[in-house]
Parts: C-alpha cells; structure tokens; sequence
C-alpha cells in the first residue's frame, strides 16, 4: 500500500504541475476504465469525442492495483503499445515504463517521467522561460509599428528613415535571437534542448546569417565573403537554430576583425555526401578564450563563464556543441594570430549532392 | 494602405494593451475589420454578439485558462479559426495539442500575420 501511496502523491504532483498549464492526466485500469481523471481532462472528456480529441490530455497508464500487475513494455502484447500511444496521442517511444517497489507497474508518458525524476528542481527555469516569453511578448508591438512604417502603410519615408527602420527591425531580431538563446540555454541545463526536424536547404540560413551581418562589416570596413556550392542537397535539421549558430559566429568574427581584415562563410559538398560549412575571419584569436565553449561543455562551465565576464555576450556560443549534436553533426575549429576557422560537418539528406534547379 | 474591408471583423485577444493596439491598427490599415478584447470575459460578451472571421487568442493570459476558454469558445462559436499567438516554447506544439491548426509565434512579422488571414479566408 505503501508504494500505491507513492503514486498517487506523485498523480497528485504531476497533476498540480500539469493543471496550472491546462494540461490534464487520465488514468487507465488494465481493464480499460478509467480510475483517476484530474480536473482538466474531466472537462475535456465531457466533450464530444471528435471534439476532445486533439485537446491535450498528457496522459499516464497506471495500474494501481498489486494483485494484476502490468507487464514490462517489451511484454506488451504487440497491438497494445501503438493503441496506448493513440490514446495519448504521441509517438510510442515517449511512453516508457516505471516499476514501483512492489508489483506495480506504470506507464507513463517519457516527459512525465522526466518531471517527476526532477522533482521541485525546475523552479528557477520556469522563471526564465515566463522572463523569455514575456521579453518576447513585449517586442510585438515594436516590431509591428516598425513594419508598418517600413512598408509605408503611414506614409512614404525618406532613403534615411527606411535605413533607420530596417536597423531598428534587426536589432529587434537580434533581441529575439538573444531571448531563443538564453531559453535553448535553460533547455540544456535540463537536457531538454530540442530542435526541430524539417528538409532544410543549408545555404538559406548561411545567406541570412551573412546577410545580417553585412552591415556591421561595412560600418567596420571589413570585407564580408560568401562561397556557396553550387551544387545542393538538404539537410536533416531545424533553420532558425543553425542559421543563430552561424550568426553568432560571424558576428564573433565582425569583433574579432579590423579595417582591411575580411571573414566569410563557406558551404561545400563533401564527396562522402556531407555538407561542411567553414566560418572564418582572419583576426588575430590569440587573446580570445571564447572558442573553448565550442568544445562540449556542461552548464556549470558556461555559467562560470557568463559570471566570468559579467556579461551574456557568450552565451550565443554556448549552446553551439549541442545544437550541433542534435543535427547529428560535428565540428572543429582553429584560433591563432592568422585568424579563427570553425568548420561544421552535417549528414544529408540525399547523399549525393544534385544540381541545383534553379541558379542565377 | 487599405486596400479592401471584411465584413466580418477579426477578433484580437491579448491581455497586452500595446499588443492589440498595433495589431489593431496594422490589420485595420490593411483593410480589416478587426476588434480586440484583453480578457476572457470581455471576449465572451463580444462573441455573444459578434461572429468573427477568425481569432486571434494569445495563450498565456492572467486567469486565462487556454484549453478552458477554448471549451467556451467553442460553445459559441464551432467553426471559427483560431489562430494561437504564443511567444512560449515549441508554439506549433502547443497549438496541436489543444487542436488548432494556426498559429503565429512571437514576435511575428506583419507580413506573416496578414497572409496567414489571407490563407484562412480560402481555406473557408
């Protein structure tokens, strides 16, 4: 009874956690009824099925009772776990299995599971997730008032009001890209960095990145180059992050650089089929420890870092390693008098790069 | 520049005043009817009286309970394209699981906003 007791204190913590964000718990007997549903999911079971179903209902399987055990996952009758998976609507490797000190057995949803080997720990992330999306939140209206200047819906604007407006445009993407970062960095604290999944053409976020920086070059005088294969192939990955990889590191480049001094971007198809991206810039990187965050790092490190230096100025960096594990790729860099050279590899999709359809 | 106005009005809901305000004004200056409400009550009483073309709901609002409100939502109004405005994590995520097909993560460009309208009006 005791272990019976440990799960229902724990139903009633996830339940808690999952309430305040309007999320609910179902809770199946083996024999299908339903033994426990919190708040939220009796509401959304009140609702006509076609209707409720695509509502979130994080959903747990548990079987409270000792005298009919589940069993382990990998005994589950074949039919079984996709069924449970519908039911929850997920993919059905997130459902895992947790065994009690007794008989009992449950499933439960992987990222419950996580919640709860966690405990009360999350506290202080949550805190800086509501600091993002509020910092987020508040850069709507400048950024909508802005883009209606932009595009003249108030009226025509000079050559040097425009100019001044797309700075003010970027420097809010910029702030953005900031926000994203330090939320990616909260991620990895908790192993919970994630990226998205989609076909992904490498050389649009690498011409966005270069092209954001364009201006910082020219102020600077320094020379901006970007080499891009003319062949193409897609990559396996998620578009905003890596085009923030790649604009942290030219923008690391633009300060690192001098008048007369140049950096730039490359993307090449390697024979084998994978797709290297070099950033480089030749100023001299002898005095500058930054790049040692490209090494894979814990967060203790990045924190002691950012403490370091009294400033978030590389936190932009930090997130670098693992984003690019999460694409499944790798990367190695140079940093000496002659300058700085970071080169990333990443598995394509097709493995033999095809001609580009279309090219100017 | 307006270029064209709909009949049935947009409907805003942000408890962030400066939000609905721009919002308000860039779709009104695209020729939309468009109306905005900062709470949930308000919303309410608007949709009691007001069949929009499409809402606009931001999803983390004080005292505003997402899936909860959408229930009522629904109650009043079945067939209405919501479009979930989040500046939260994973915002394509967040509007499956509560069943919407649309949604806009903050900050979103103008541009953006308006051709989603414009993708929803043929949908319909």
């Amino acid at each position: 009874m005791e272990t019976i007791s440990h799960i229902e204190q724990m139903l009633e913590r996830i339940d808690t956690a999952l309430s305040a964000a309007g999320e609910g718990i179902i809770v199946f007997e083996p024999d299908g009824q339903i033994a426990y549903a919190s708040t939220v999911a009796k509401k959304l079971l009140g609702l006509p099925p076609q209707q409720h179903a695509p509502l979130r209902v994080t959903a747990a399987l548990i079987n409270l009772s000792q005298s009919n055990p589940l069993p382990p996952l990998h005994e589950l009758p074949s039919d079984q776990l996709p069924v449970m998976a519908k039911i929850f609507g997920v993919k059905p490797e997130r459902i895992v299995r947790i065994s009690g000190a007794g008989h009992e057995r449950a499933y439960l949803l992987q990222d419950l599971t996580e919640q709860i080997n966690q405990g009360g720990g999350d506290g202080e992330h949550e805190f800086l997730d509501i600091v993002a999306h509020d910092l987020r939140a508040g850069l709507v209206p400048i950024k909508t008032y802005t883009q209606m200047l932009m595009t003249g819906m108030m009226g025509n604007l000079t050559d040097k009001q425009n100019e001044t407006l797309r700075s003010i445009d970027q420097c809010v993407q910029r702030q953005v890209e900031k926000i994203t970062a330090i939320s990616d960095l909260t991620k990895f604290a908790r192993n919970k960095l994630e990226i998205r999944h989609e076909p992904l053409n490498l050389a649009e976020p690498l011409t966005r990145a270069v092209d954001g920086i364009r201006k910082d070059c020219t102020r600077r005088g320094v020379t901006v180059e970007l080499k891009l294969d003319e062949k193409t192939a897609l990559i396996d990955g998620d578009e905003e992050r890596l085009r923030r990889i790649f604009t942290a590191l030219l923008a690391r480049g633009v300060r690192q650089t001098v008048q007369g001094q140049s950096l730039g971007a490359q993307l090449a198809y390697q024979p084998d089929g994978r797709a290297q991206v070099c950033i480089w810039d030749n100023g001299d990187a002898r005095n500058n420890g930054d790049l040692e965050l490209l090494k894979p790092s814990g967060w203790e490190m990045v924190m002691a870092r950012i403490q370091k230096d009294r400033s978030l100025g590389i936190v932009d960096l930090a997130t670098i390693p693992e984003l690019v594990r999460l694409h499944g790729g790798t990367l190695a860099h140079t940093a000496d008098a002659a300058g700085t050279s970071v080169v990333f590899h990443f598995p394509t999709l097709t493995r033999t790069p095809r001609q580009a359809e279309s090219k100017p | 520049m307006i270029t064209t106005t709909h009949v049935r009005p947009i409907l805003i809901v942000d408890d962030e005043p400066d939000i609905c305000e721009a919002l308000q004004l860039a779709l009104q200056l695209e020729g939309f009817s468009v109306t905005s409400a900062q709470d949930r009550d308000t919303a309410l009483r608007i949709l009691d009286s007001l069949n929009p073309a499409i809402i606009f709901l931001d999803y983390r609002m004080p005292g505003l309970d997402c899936p909860n409100f959408l229930i009522q939502l629904r109650e009043r109004i079945c067939d209405t394209p919501i479009v979930l405005m989040t500046a939260g994590k994973d915002p394509g995520e967040t509007a499956g699981h509560l069943g919407l097909h649309y949604h806009l993560s903050k900050p979103f460009d103008l541009e953006q906003m308006v051709a989603l309208i414009r993708e929803i009006e043929t949908a319909a």
